[in-house]
């Protein structure tokens, strides 16, 4: 047998394996931002919630594969190796977010939860409606948290021209006040029953 | 190979590390143990008190001769101590004074003199019709035969279990027990692996419980070489538990194949407290190994150290076994207020909850009460602060907390906590909410209410109960439980009065001080019912109207 210089390898693929797990949160742009959680033991997460409704999910496991041909390994610089862990990266949080958004879309779906539009383009009217369907939290100073939009790229220009109408067209800026108002009033009401009663 | 690493053990083994496995030995064999904890007020001039398979009393008394042999010099020595052994009856409550064997155990080997001396003495007290005689002699050779027997034949032989079994060998003694490796290795030899078939006979499985108990032994030398007691209490608690996980999995009586057993390793975690405890006395201060750099580990170090003596005290009293001294010493060491704790992260939360049961036990008034309640609102503060990470949960470690906070300093090329935000959730408010309740501290239960109501409650629910045991459950559900927006004060007394626990095993449920110690090393297994039920067992008082839901 030739040496290996195991140590070496083994200290270097541990490198390796942290700059490929930053390379992959650096392209999930989609859900960087979500909170994540390890978990250690078991096979999926259940959630009960307040209103009586129980959620299941069980755990999936994604992989990439990618080969270094041995021919190829004597000529093989540092750069190139890590442009190949970078590809490996980058495919693997394509992987990632692609399941992510079928499993949101499928969960919301089966609540009742989705706005099909069929066909409709995205516009003001859209941002109101998806707003209204959905719970705000507010925090102390009257403002609300943060919001994310996810949209598909050919929307863009779309969904830009939609805030934009939202913010000058009088009508629809009323609305979309009205409707944080009403959003913020709604949050008042959920937080003052927070209580132990009796 | 394998018999090998046992002689290696049994020549390195100290007297007090081998008596556990030589009881285990002899429970395999047919003997019912009645005594075998040292150190303790009530000893009973012999080491080991035990029946023999033919009902006769067996008294037995251990030498360490480690790597040695036992001289004649030695065995002058300790001739006082034979003569107690043949000439004294075995008293034991409930044991009538009768005739009994004698046994001088060692695992060294022994000169042909000694032989000759022991012979001597067995017909002088033949003639003096001694209620012992004779003395018979176990040394390094039957010890070495029956621990092969018991033990390496049913020890890992693929290659890959060896390499695991080696590499727990090599652990330093100074550090945590590797509870990975040593729940691979015990999984292997108790059958609890996903694709072993459940039909398996009594007695192969009692073999198997003997062989783990050895195997454990093994995998603790290094630890008690260093006098690492936490690790021992952690090597025999996790024994004990797959041990239960194995009755339960393969629906075998836990009183016919694994009682014994598991009494055994409670008296080896009674002596590591015991010990403990006595080398806390004789310290002048809990700074261990470089002082340069123990600031750092000083506060996590102490928070367990009063857990596991608040634990040791209720053992110790209830068992009457405090050595003279040791009730006093800590009553003085375990302090009346938090002031020194750290409370670095969930983990640490059954260690404090032991504390504020020892204070509720050795107190009157409300301050116990009062301090789980402040306990409840540092979680919930925590958990629910903005911009805060939150306490970490109960499956990351005191040294993972550390390399987290120092992961500048350190250079740590990956944080423990790998982006994990704890924020809005928490393992322990739920059962500590329902401790608070039975308190019946309403006001404080309302005051926290509306921080509690928007987080999610965790907890880890096995496929299995056997799998509630294991160090990892491969099968279950991470459960996240949202409570309602409002709640009915007498709903949450009707929900704090459960004191079951169905998702444990009975055995290890019923066994008060192991699922304790078991909630200390494993925190994250102190799931609300456990901790209900530990409340129940610890907590004296009851202030709900209703008695508790025990059955």
């Amino acid at each position: 047998m030739l040496p290996d210089y195991i140590v070496l390898k083994k200290e270097i693929n541990g490198v390796l394996t942290l700059f490929m797990r930053k390379r992959f949160k650096f392209y999930c742009t989609g859900i960087q931002d979500i909170p994540k959680e390890q978990l250690f033991e078991g096979t999926g997460m259940k959630i009960q919630r307040a209103s009586g409704d129980v959620d299941e999910s069980t755990f999936f496991k994604d992989s990439i594969e990618f080969s270094i041909p041995y021919e190829e390994v004597p000529s093989l610089s540092l750069n190139s190796l890590l442009q190949k862990v970078d590809r490996a990266a980058k495919e693997m949080a394509d992987k990632v977010q692609k399941r992510f958004y079928l499993k949101i879309n499928e969960d919301l779906d089966r609540l009742g939860r989705t706005v099909n539009h069929k066909g409709k383009p995205f516009t003001a009217e859209t941002i109101l409606e998806a707003l209204d369907s959905i719970q705000i939290e507010f925090r102390p100073d009257g403002k609300h948290n943060d919001l994310q939009i996810h949209i598909a790229p050919q929307l863009e220009e779309a969904v830009k021209k939609a805030f934009y109408d939202l913010e000058t067209d009088p009508g629809l800026k009323k609305r979309h006040t009205e409707l944080m108002i009403q959003k913020r009033e709604d949050w008042r009401v959920r937080e003052a029953s927070r209580r132990l009663v009796g | 190979m394998l018999e090998r690493l046992l002689e290696g053990w049994l020549d390195s083994a100290s007297e007090r590390s081998y008596q556990g496995p030589f009881c285990q030995v002899l429970s395999a064999k047919g003997y019912k143990i009645l005594h075998s904890t040292r150190h303790c007020a009530l000893e009973y001039g012999k080491d080991i008190i035990a029946i023999g398979p033919d009902g006769m009393p067996c008294a037995f008394q251990l030498k360490g001769n480690p790597g040695a042999r036992l001289s004649l010099t030695g065995f002058r020595e300790i001739q006082s101590q034979l003569v107690q052994l043949v000439s004294q009856p075995i008293i034991y409550p409930g044991l009538r004074i009768s005739e009994h064997r004698s046994f001088l155990v060692t695992n060294g080997l022994v000169e042909e003199e000694v032989h000759r001396a022991l012979d001597d003495l067995n017909r002088g007290w033949a003639e003096q019709g001694a209620i012992g005689y004779p003395v018979e002699l176990i040394s390094r050779g039957q010890l070495l035969a029956d621990v092969q027997e018991y033990g390496a034949s049913l020890w890992p032989s693929e290659l890959e279990d060896v390499n695991k079994l080696l590499n727990l060998l090599v652990k330093d003694g100074k550090e945590h027990y590797p509870f990975d490796l040593a729940s691979e290795v015990l999984k292997d030899v108790l059958l609890l692996e996903d694709d072993v078939a459940i039909k398996v006979s009594s007695n192969e499985i009692g073999r198997r419980i003997t062989s783990a108990a050895l195997l454990a032994t093994i995998t603790l030398r290094n630890f008690y070489r260093e006098r690492n007691y936490y690790s021992i209490i952690c090597g025999w608690c996790m024994y004990a538990a797959h041990v239960i996980a194995c009755i339960e999995r393969h629906v075998k009586s836990y009183n016919k194949n694994a009682k014994a057993a598991i009494e055994i390793a409670m008296a080896s975690i009674y002596a590591a407290l015991s010990d403990l405890c006595d080398e806390i006395k004789e310290r002048r201060h809990l700074v261990e190994g470089d002082p340069l750099t123990d600031a750092v580990s000083y506060r996590g170090r102490y928070t367990l150290i009063i857990a596991l003596m608040s634990c040791y005290w209720f053992w110790g009293n209830e068992s009457g076994f405090l050595k003279d001294g040791q009730d006093a010493f800590l009553t003085k060491f375990i302090p009346r207020d938090f002031v020194h704790h750290y409370l670095w992260g969930e983990g640490a939360v059954p260690q404090i909850l032991v504390y504020i049961w020892y204070l509720r036990a050795t107190e009157a008034g409300i301050r116990p009460d009062l301090l789980l309640g402040a306990l409840l609102r540092q979680i919930i503060g925590a958990n629910t602060q903005k911009n805060n990470n939150g306490l970490s949960s109960p499956y990351y470690g005191f040294e993972d907390e550390i390399r987290h906070l120092m992961r500048e300093f350190l250079g740590v090329k990956e944080d423990p906590y790998q982006d994990t935000k704890f924020q809005n959730s928490s393992y322990f408010a739920k059962p500590l909410l329902y401790l608070l309740v039975r308190t019946n501290l309403k006001q404080t239960a309302k005051s926290i209410w509306p921080s509690y109501s928007k987080m999610l409650h965790k907890h880890f629910v096995p496929d299995s109960k056997w799998m509630y045991c294991l160090y990892r459950s491969v099968k279950g559900k991470n459960v996240d439980d949202q409570p309602l927006l409002t709640k009915e004060w007498r709903e949450l007394q009707q929900e704090a009065r459960e004191c079951r626990c169905p998702e444990v095993p009975a055995p290890l449920a019923d066994n008060k001080f192991l699922l304790l110690l078991f909630s200390i090393i494993f925190p994250f297994r102190a799931i609300p019912s456990v901790v209900s039920k530990l409340d129940r067992y610890f907590n004296g008082s009851w202030f709900i109207h209703e008695p508790p839901i025990e059955r």
